[in-house]
């Protein structure tokens, strides 16, 4: 088994009010794409319930810093009871949604994740004793570069969000 | 270890969806995907439990093969799992369509076939040849390449899905980014 170092634990950011979720969903999706990730969307459920739309997504894309790291970043979407609503900015209606938004975010830092180090037990012990004292600051390095973009990604988001605090039209 | 000759992505993708839709009409779009893209296409499963006070329940498999080159193939898995399955008439300007309400989840799964025409599976001597070649030659190409190009188109797929169903989340940002091959 690989190595996964849990660098950021639930994350959290939540949120309710007026908000372009296929938006925020776009722009989530190009950040990843920008700072070179490989899409997983584990999952993507909607349904469709008399209160409004209730909608789970769990993204878990990685990049492969080196042959030996891997960053993942696991996000866990929950949009409950969401509404079409319509607003009006500068006399142009713009179709927004209304409800309530929570994400989670983890991050971690996969080490040997081609599983080269663990076919024998001595290999398994150096790689342990190579992690623990010679790559200490590779660990450091990766897991700042980890926090850095989890951190820019949840800027990102909060900006995105307050961009739509528009007054709800009627 | 041998080195498999048919190497499935980790990563499968599920969509669950769960409201009125037009099934047969996603049935359609997402074959016409798949045989747009020179898939040859094949029904595996298909199940049709019978209806409960809820509804009914269906099952299907589909696998879609495509040649790439004469050494690799790609493999596109497509299951469907549908429950409480009613229909339901509904009037859309002046016409009248039957729309199915379910709960249904989609799960993708995609696969890089190697030496797919056996060549080297003749004698011991050429599977030990091959297998060399494909552990320590190929295997990058293999894996990061091939295997990452289909998983990659696959998305395009899922996209058709959820444009389909009209889902909040769609759209795809790495559409054209291992090419589409339409």
């Amino acid at each position: 088994m690989s190595e996964k170092k849990l660098v950021i634990d639930q994350m959290k950011l939540d949120y309710e009010g007026l908000f372009d979720l296929h938006g925020l969903y776009r722009m989530i999706d190009s950040w990843f794409y920008e700072k070179g990730y490989d899409k997983w969307e584990l999952k993507n459920i909607e349904q469709v319930l008399p209160g409004g739309k209730d909608i789970e997504i769990e993204l878990l894309p990685w990049r492969k810093i080196t042959d030996y790291f891997k960053l993942i970043i696991r996000i866990r979407l929950k949009a409950v009871n969401i509404k079409d609503a319509e607003i009006e900015k500068e006399g142009v209606k713009i179709k927004l949604n209304k409800g309530y938004l929570l994400m989670i975010f983890d991050a971690y830092l996969e080490s040997d994740y081609e599983h080269k180090w663990e076919h024998r037990p001595i290999f398994y012990f150096i790689r342990t004793l190579f992690d623990k004292y010679l790559f200490k600051s590779h660990f450091d390095r990766y897991e700042k570069i980890l926090i850095d973009d989890l951190y820019d990604l949840h800027s990102r988001i909060q900006k995105f969000l307050n961009l739509y605090r528009y007054e709800q039209h009627g | 270890m041998a080195y498999p000759t048919y190497i499935e992505h980790p990563s499968k993708i599920m969509i669950r969806y769960s409201g009125l839709f037009d099934f047969d009409g996603l049935y359609s779009v997402m074959v016409g995907w798949l045989k747009s893209r020179g898939y040859w296409f094949h029904e595996h499963t298909y199940k049709h439990k019978v209806p409960s006070p809820y509804g009914a329940e269906q099952e299907i498999g589909w696998r879609g093969e495509k040649e790439v080159t004469d050494y690799y193939k790609f493999i596109v898995t497509v299951s469907f799992h549908l429950w409480d399955i009613t229909e339901v008439e509904v009037e859309k300007a002046g016409e009248k369509k039957k729309l199915t309400n379910a709960r249904m989840e989609i799960i993708l799964r995609c696969a890089v076939e190697i030496d797919y025409e056996k060549r080297f599976a003749k004698s011991t001597f050429w599977k030990f040849v091959s297998d060399w070649y494909h552990k320590y030659i190929l295997r990058r190409t293999i894996e990061n390449v091939w295997v990452d190009t289909v998983y990659h188109r696959l998305y395009n797929l899922q996209n058709v899905i959820k444009e389909y169903l009209d889902m909040e989340a769609k759209g795809n940002e790495y559409e054209g980014y291992m090419g589409d091959n339409v």
